[in-house]
């Protein structure tokens, strides 16, 4: 289904096995690779129109999303308010949109941090070593294998509830994931023979790991960034659901819809939709992430 | 196991917040000092971290897992009481995952490059994709509001049909993530030049595939089992919210809102070590599944 071509993959290792170079793939390469993976155009479609949407909510949305209008409170779907309004009058499309913009920043700035702390820790861990590298994995595997939101859940009991805090739980657990894998990707890398090449042309260690290591370590790294990004917006409305996240009166999907669970009865609309823009954004992630997988690392393929 | 319960107790200790300023009502006016002098020595509070968190692990050890300020008893007792509800819910939802996911990840497998195959998988992306208490609203408001098949929430002992939701809720959201696994194990199986030789010894296909290809493609479904267990703790806790199920989900979610943080540090702990154990159950099982691995 995820089409490539599998012959271009073999070109490509082929010549890495022959000049041994790295593993890197011209602009124009990934380009045509890209375009022909139907899931990760459709993901990248999808996640471009989420990000749009919530960047021009100001401009998109008719209403206000946080002031109260009582005397349209509950009201159905109609040609003024698209997707229905909530208890407190106020439209949910114009809420959704604004709710976008929480899940997006989330999304980022958690996944931001993760791939700095994980990157690093990865690299240090890979390249030192020895009692660093004992040391370090032990570390990792402990964040990586316990249950990721128990341990968000955990902080925030204990930092309270709130967006910040959300940043730091989540950034808590998220380095991991990443550091995992920059390390695997550094122990495959450091005994390659243009490691070997570099280092006898005089390179410092400093410059082999940021010049020659780091930049094979870019493919798995944009993949398990999109895919954590989608973790992290995921988790965000988990949490927010719960009452741990985004307090109101700012939208956020998640705490949409720990308020709309109470009017599943009467008011339907509160619940199908702020869920719906959470499900398609998700899903353009992991298609793009699944894609960019497909076509920056062709071993990987299935 | 023992830096889990340091970081844990770490963790809930170390942060700001004091667990009086909350049980104290302000609104009461000023508490006499001395009574909660007399407060902080009862639960050890005076005593440096280090001595806390050695008391916390000896009493941990025998069982005791500290006190709770809100129900005035014992964390043990007040965990334990919830316990059973959600291991009820966890089971019946592993069953769910593990019957649909294996099923499903096998069928999209054999039947590779066809609708069938596409159409699972699809649904199996949405699935991983779809946040797990908004799957159980949807199906809250169709089989309870709509359709009246169901009792919304809540929870009777003995009583199946409020269980049903739950585990539905929970068990597909996992039935997804081991459907994608166990498709790619299947895969890469039926590749391998025994299933060619399998299939050219004349053996039915259902032999080859359940006798040669499942058998060797459970080590990686085996694995992602044991992570679903976990996924299945913190599932409940969600789960356990929507449907107003009285488990030790929702004893965590509500003993946060209350700042009753020695039973958040008793529920997670106890999530903890079920973890623990039963990635030490996929282990052992790795050793029945293939005669190579030795510990």
């Amino acid at each position: 289904m995820t089409g490539g071509n599998p012959t271009t993959g073999k070109v490509i290792e082929g010549r890495e096995a022959f000049v041994e170079v790295s593993s890197r793939l011209s602009y124009r390469q990934f380009w045509r690779r890209f375009a022909k993976n139907r899931g990760a155009v459709a993901g990248l479609a999808i996640t471009l129109t989420m990000a749009l949407l919530a960047i021009f909510a100001p401009f998109l949305s008719p209403h206000d999303p946080i002031n109260s209008n009582l005397a349209d409170a509950l009201r159905p779907p109609s040609q003024e308010y698209r997707l229905g309004t909530d208890n407190l009058g106020r439209d949910v499309l114009t809420r959704i949109l604004y709710g976008g913009r929480i899940s997006l920043t989330v999304g980022l700035i958690v996944q931001g941090i993760s791939v700095t702390i994980g990157t690093m820790v990865g690299l240090i861990s890979g390249f030192a070593g020895g009692r660093v590298d004992d040391l370090l994995n032990g570390l990792i595997n402990a964040v990586y294998a316990f249950p990721s939101l128990l341990f968000a859940i955990a902080v925030l009991a204990v930092l309270g509830p709130g967006l910040y805090n959300i940043f730091v739980a989540l950034g808590l657990v998220g380095w991991a994931t990443v550091a995992r894998l920059v390390r695997g990707e550094v122990l495959s890398l450091k005994n390659r023979e243009f490691i070997e090449s570099a280092r006898a042309a005089g390179a410092s260690n400093p410059r082999v790991l940021l010049r020659h290591i780091l930049p094979n370590c870019f493919g798995p790294i944009v993949v398990v960034g999109t895919l954590g990004v989608a973790t992290a917006i995921l988790s965000e409305a988990t949490l927010s659901f719960l009452g741990l996240g985004t307090q109101p009166p700012t939208p956020s999907w998640g705490s949409m819809l720990s308020r709309g669970r109470e009017y599943v009865w009467s008011a339907p609309w509160l619940t199908v939709f702020p869920g719906l823009a959470i499900l398609l954004t998700i899903l353009g992630l992991n298609l793009l992430g699944d894609g960019l997988r497909d076509v920056l690392d062709p071993r990987l393929r299935q | 196991m023992l830096g889990i319960s340091l970081v844990i107790f770490l963790v809930m200790n170390v942060m700001p917040g004091d667990p009086l300023a909350i049980l104290v009502d302000p609104k009461l006016g000023n508490l006499d000092p001395k009574a909660v002098e007399l407060m902080r020595a009862k639960w050890g509070l005076d005593q440096p971290l280090y001595v806390q968190y050695l008391t916390f692990l000896k009493n941990a050890l025998h069982g005791d897992l500290g006190y709770s300020y809100r129900f005035d008893q014992s964390v043990t007792w007040v965990v334990l009481e919830r316990f059973p509800a959600t291991i009820e819910l966890a089971l019946a939802a592993w069953i769910i995952a593990t019957l649909l996911g294996t099923t499903a990840g096998v069928s999209a497998a054999v039947r590779h490059q066809t609708w069938f195959d596409t159409g699972s998988m699809l649904v199996a992306l949405i699935g991983v994709s779809m946040p797990v208490f908004w799957l159980g609203l949807m199906l809250m408001y169709v089989l309870a509001v709509r359709l009246h098949l169901l009792p919304p929430s809540g929870y009777e002992g003995g009583d199946l049909r409020y269980l049903v939701m739950p585990a539905l809720t929970l068990g597909l959201a996992s039935a997804a993530v081991v459907a994608r696994v166990t498709r790619s194990a299947m895969l890469n199986v039926i590749r391998n030049e025994y299933i060619t030789t399998a299939r050219s010894k004349g053996l039915s296909e259902r032999v080859v595939i359940y006798r040669h290809a499942l058998r060797n493609a459970m080590i990686p479904v085996t694995t992602i089992m044991g992570i679903q267990v976990g996924s299945l703790l913190s599932g409940a806790v969600v789960t356990e919210t929507v449907f107003s199920w009285p488990g030790l989900g929702r004893l965590v979610i509500d003993s946060i809102m209350f700042r009753d943080l020695p039973v958040v540090q008793g529920c997670v702990l106890l999530f903890a070590v079920i973890f623990v154990l039963s990635n030490l159950v996929v282990d052992v099982f790795y050793a029945y599944l293939d005669p190579r691995i030795r510990y």
